[in-house]
């Protein structure tokens, strides 16, 4: 397609200042041309093992990782559980409080006992076991 | 519907990914701490979010994916929090601390390098010089078109090895 390609010291000069910027368009449609930047800007091994000690995880990465998660675990299964308590608690007041509400019956009057929606006494939703964002 | 996620999955994705998530994430965010946070988020949305079945290999391009996401992510809330729009985290140094003064020098030099540049091209750097991903997959890893990751990487290879001339 390129028959004829930049001359190496124009490809230098993009690459050491990334100008003149149109020659950028020319070397993504050039595989030769980007043949050439390959061999300009290969790094020497002794930089790429400095760039791998600077960014070398810790020995204990994966324990830490672990122990981290299970950590990050536990408070959403503490979150969720305060949030349902306080949510009943919220419920309970707000029957006390509001003169419409037949405590007994909760919220909404009427309703189909075979909908097995109706909160029951001591028992908390479990829905801790679905990532829920999949 | 897909079966729920169990913690046997979860501890194969760290011990698996942990240390190639880590890398991009400190590549990109810079203090350990920090990296530590962004590797801890990606397992939990790899391990809920997984684009496989449980047990399945999970893909290291989809996964270094999320990784780049959430280093980015975490790292604007942290410049948010600080009101420091373009700089990155000093590394409290926690990583590694058998580093020699020269050498600790030199690994200073090199990370002012990149900070000279953006967080994709510090990424590209860590997928294709550290992981040795192809530029086929980092360009579906970072979802960029395959020349522009070819034409940014070369720029960004060019600064680093022009800012450590002087240690070669
Ligand atoms: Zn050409």
């Amino acid at each position: 397609m390129n028959a004829r390609h930049p001359k190496p010291q124009r490809l230098q000069r993009w690459l050491d200042t990334g100008e003149p910027r149109r020659l950028s368009r020319q070397i993504e449609h050039c595989v030769h041309c980007q043949e050439i930047l390959e061999e300009f800007s290969a790094l020497d091994e002794g930089l790429v093992v400095d760039l791998q000690a600077a960014t070398s995880s810790p020995v204990d990465l994966k324990e830490r990782t672990h122990g981290g998660v299970d950590l990050r675990l536990r408070n959403e299964a503490a979150f969720g559980s305060f949030v349902d308590l306080f949510a009943i608690g919220f419920d309970f007041a707000r029957t006390i409080l509001d003169p419409d509400l037949d405590p007994d019956l909760g919220p909404g009057t009427g309703p189909d006992p075979t909908s097995g929606d109706e909160p029951h006494d001591g028992e908390l939703p479990a829905d801790q076991s679905e990532g829920g964002e999949a | 519907m897909t079966p729920a996620p169990d913690a046997d999955d979860l501890r194969l994705v760290v011990d698996r990914h942990a240390a190639a998530v880590y890398r991009v994430a400190r590549s990109i965010v810079h203090d350990p701490a920090l990296a530590d946070d962004v590797v801890q988020e990606t397992m939990l949305k790899a391990w809920r979010n997984s684009p496989v079945e449980p047990g399945e290999e999970i893909p290291r391009n989809w996964l270094l994916k999320v990784a780049r996401n959430t280093a980015i992510s975490l790292l604007r809330t942290w410049r948010e929090d600080l009101h420091v729009p373009d700089t990155m985290p000093e590394s409290s140094g926690g990583a590694s601390t058998t580093r020699q003064v020269e050498g600790r020098a030199q690994l200073d030099e090199l990370w002012k390098a990149l900070e000279t540049l953006d967080e994709d091209a510090r990424a590209l750097i860590a997928l294709k010089e550290i992981d040795g991903l192809s530029y086929e997959e980092i360009a579906q890893a970072l979802e960029l078109p395959l020349p522009t990751v070819k034409t940014r990487l070369f720029r960004a290879r060019k600064v680093l090895k022009d800012a450590m001339k002087e240690w070669r």
